[in-house]
């Protein structure tokens, strides 16, 4: 059986009465969230066609947003996250990449500016709307919220998953592409039961007086991770809102309803750095910081604000399931644990198997520099439809007598003496953006597209807060910054549109006339 | 106070490209260049303009225009 749904269920019969959610000042009970699932199972039932896998859901901060993914994984179907803050039209890009039919929502309005010319059918998840059902240009739409009142009775027998552990997706998420096009990562129910497994076998003591931060977005895996741990242990999941400033309002959660785990991306702190000396969270027990190159110095100056929480830096891509990595961060070792300030991402857990891999892909030997590459239950089966991008990130080699499929995560590390890994680099040109990955590359092709063809560089760089920033820089354009930027924010989530947009006469260029990156670097302005 | 105000919404056209005059209400989900980032840029702007600095805890009640104009109302003690 699925470990955290048999759990889940468990904790509607345990704790029907405990808190599950925390949503905008309003808490959910457990039994609350099991008759939310009960109803948009049925609704799904009723409404979507036979053999139907893969459904959008339009992700709001409300209960039925999450009672729509549990209802999905009861029936052994994905979810697709689609973002209402995203562009339309890379919405409707990942809608027709997956061939979405059915996309659930809990606010029906909102679908139509949506999805304006969209081919599927919208399942309304609201309780206000009754369980209407509308077709939107060939979408099924389903309206999921309740209006007040019709809470709906939990079936007789509760509720029981059905169907079991398989190589099923269970979610499929999309990440910045090189080639200019969001690439698909679908995560079976193996997958994610894995992760739950190994990392609640990690060593953490986590029950049902838990209370767990959710700060990301429900298009990024990390998200899974704040709601699937805490529903797994009885736990009540706290969210951020999308419409706030996150890192003031993840503040505001943990100091006033005194949260015990967080997970966040360093940029969090390095946004809350300049008040540190007025914070002190004594209740947070667990606090890890992912999706972002932690700094080992805003490591130090963190620990004294959490004086009785574990802080740990934790470390996996999409492909591999939301981590793969865990280190322990302790003051004392902080020097011997960190490459360039950068805080190690230790060791992997459960059943991964990790390696260091030569330009051959043969394995490394310690403290050699080389491409981390991951094996093991978490590892997603390929990316959506594009066998191209799978054959260059799969690759298959003998380890202690065993055949087994790598993925290779594209990260440059080394493996230090006592077999903890140290976080280098990238091999290519991605960024980590306030968590998310981004491929630089997607962004210029964006830009080349509507400059018809003039050069164009996206350069990173890290301000003095440790965030990472983009400049986009435009040779000899007519066109303006702002006709660029308002260009890029229609085709691209807004962390993905770069800060400022810079045009200059000519760029600089190495002897070979490619575009020479280290020296626009140089002329990124400083404010 | 209109002074004030004024000021502000300078700096929150100049940050955001927006036109005032603006709502109290407005805030960030109404706008979509306003996130983290941005916010810091916003604050330390107009804590430079006024000569301010603001502590954690007065951060967390200013989330809309009108609350930050109210906030360095309070702090400029006008």
């Amino acid at each position: 059986m699925l470990y955290m749904l048999d759990n889940l269920v468990r904790n509607f019969e345990k704790f029907p009465h405990r808190n599950a959610f925390y949503i905008r000042d309003r808490f959910h009970t457990y039994a609350a969230f099991a008759s939310r699932i009960a109803s948009i199972r049925q609704q799904v039932t009723n409404s979507a066609g036979a053999g139907e896998q893969y459904f959008g859901i339009i992700t709001y901060d409300d209960l039925e947003t999450y009672a729509s993914i549990y209802a999905l994984w009861f029936l052994g179907k994905a979810y697709v996250p689609l973002n209402p803050d995203n562009p339309r039209k890379r919405n409707m890009e990942i809608i027709s990449q997956v061939g979405i039919r059915t996309i659930l929502t809990s606010q029906v309005h909102a679908v139509v500016s949506l999805l304006p010319a969209a081919e599927a059918n919208i399942v309304d998840t609201s309780s206000g709307a009754g369980q209407e059902a509308a077709s939107y240009a060939g979408i099924n739409i389903q309206v999921t919220s309740t209006g007040a009142g019709q809470e709906v009775a939990m079936p007789a027998g509760g509720l029981k998953p059905l169907k079991n552990i398989s190589d099923d997706a269970c979610y499929v998420l999309f990440t910045s592409g090189s080639t200019g096009r969001p690439k698909g990562v679908p995560i079976s129910r193996r997958n994610l039961d894995t992760f739950v497994r190994a990392f609640l076998g990690a060593g953490y003591a986590l029950d049902e007086n838990d209370r767990f931060l959710q700060i990301y977005d429900l298009s990024f895996d990390a998200s899974v991770h704040c709601f699937t741990v805490p529903l797994t242990v009885g736990g009540c999941v706290y969210t951020v809102p999308r419409d706030q400033i996150k890192y003031l309002y993840a503040y505001k959660l943990m100091k006033e309803q005194q949260l015990t785990f967080v997970k966040m991306p360093p940029s969090t702190l390095s946004y809350l750095q300049p008040y540190f000396s007025s914070i002190n969270l004594e209740h947070l027990r667990y606090c890890l910081l992912g999706g972002e190159a932690f700094s080992s110095q805003l490591a130090e100056r963190w620990a004294a604000c959490v004086p009785n929480a574990q802080i740990q830096n934790v470390y996996g891509p999409t492909e591999f399931t939301i981590n793969s990595h865990i280190y322990n961060w302790d003051s004392t070792r902080n020097k011997d644990k960190s490459s360039n300030g950068i805080v190690s991402i230790g060791k992997c857990f459960g059943d991964t198997v990790a390696m260091v891999a030569g330009k051959d892909l043969e394995p490394l030997g310690d403290v050699e520099k080389g491409e981390l590459c991951l094996s093991g239950n978490q590892q997603t089966r390929g990316y959506w439809k594009d066998d191209d991008q799978t054959s260059a990130a799969f690759f298959e080699r003998e380890v202690e007598g065993e055949v087994r499929r790598f993925y290779r995560t594209g990260d440059l590390v080394y493996r230090d003496g006592d077999g903890d890994y140290m976080y280098i680099g990238r091999l290519d040109s991605q960024v980590q953006i306030q968590g998310y990955r981004v491929e630089l590359s997607e962004i210029e092709k964006h830009a080349i597209e509507f400059l018809e063809g003039a050069n164009v560089a996206v350069i990173p760089r890290v301000n003095e807060n440790h965030v990472t920033e983009l400049f986009l820089f435009v040779e000899n354009t007519s066109r303006s910054a702002d006709e660029i930027s308002q260009h890029l924010e229609k085709s691209l989530p807004a962390y993905m549109v770069p800060r400022k947009v810079i045009n200059l006469e000519t760029f600089p260029k190495s002897a070979g006339g490619k575009i020479n990156r280290t020296a626009l670097k140089k002329q990124i302005p400083l404010h | 106070m209109d002074d004030i105000r004024k000021r502000i919404g300078e700096v929150f056209a100049e940050t955001f490209r927006v036109t005032p005059p603006l709502q109290d209400a407005l805030s960030s989900g109404d706008i979509h260049a306003w996130d983290s980032l941005n916010h810091i840029v916003l604050i330390s702007k107009i804590e430079e303009t006024f000569g301010i600095s603001f502590e954690l805890d007065e951060m967390l009640t200013m989330q809309s225009f009108g609350e930050i104009c109210a906030a360095v109302e309070k702090k400029t003690g006008q």
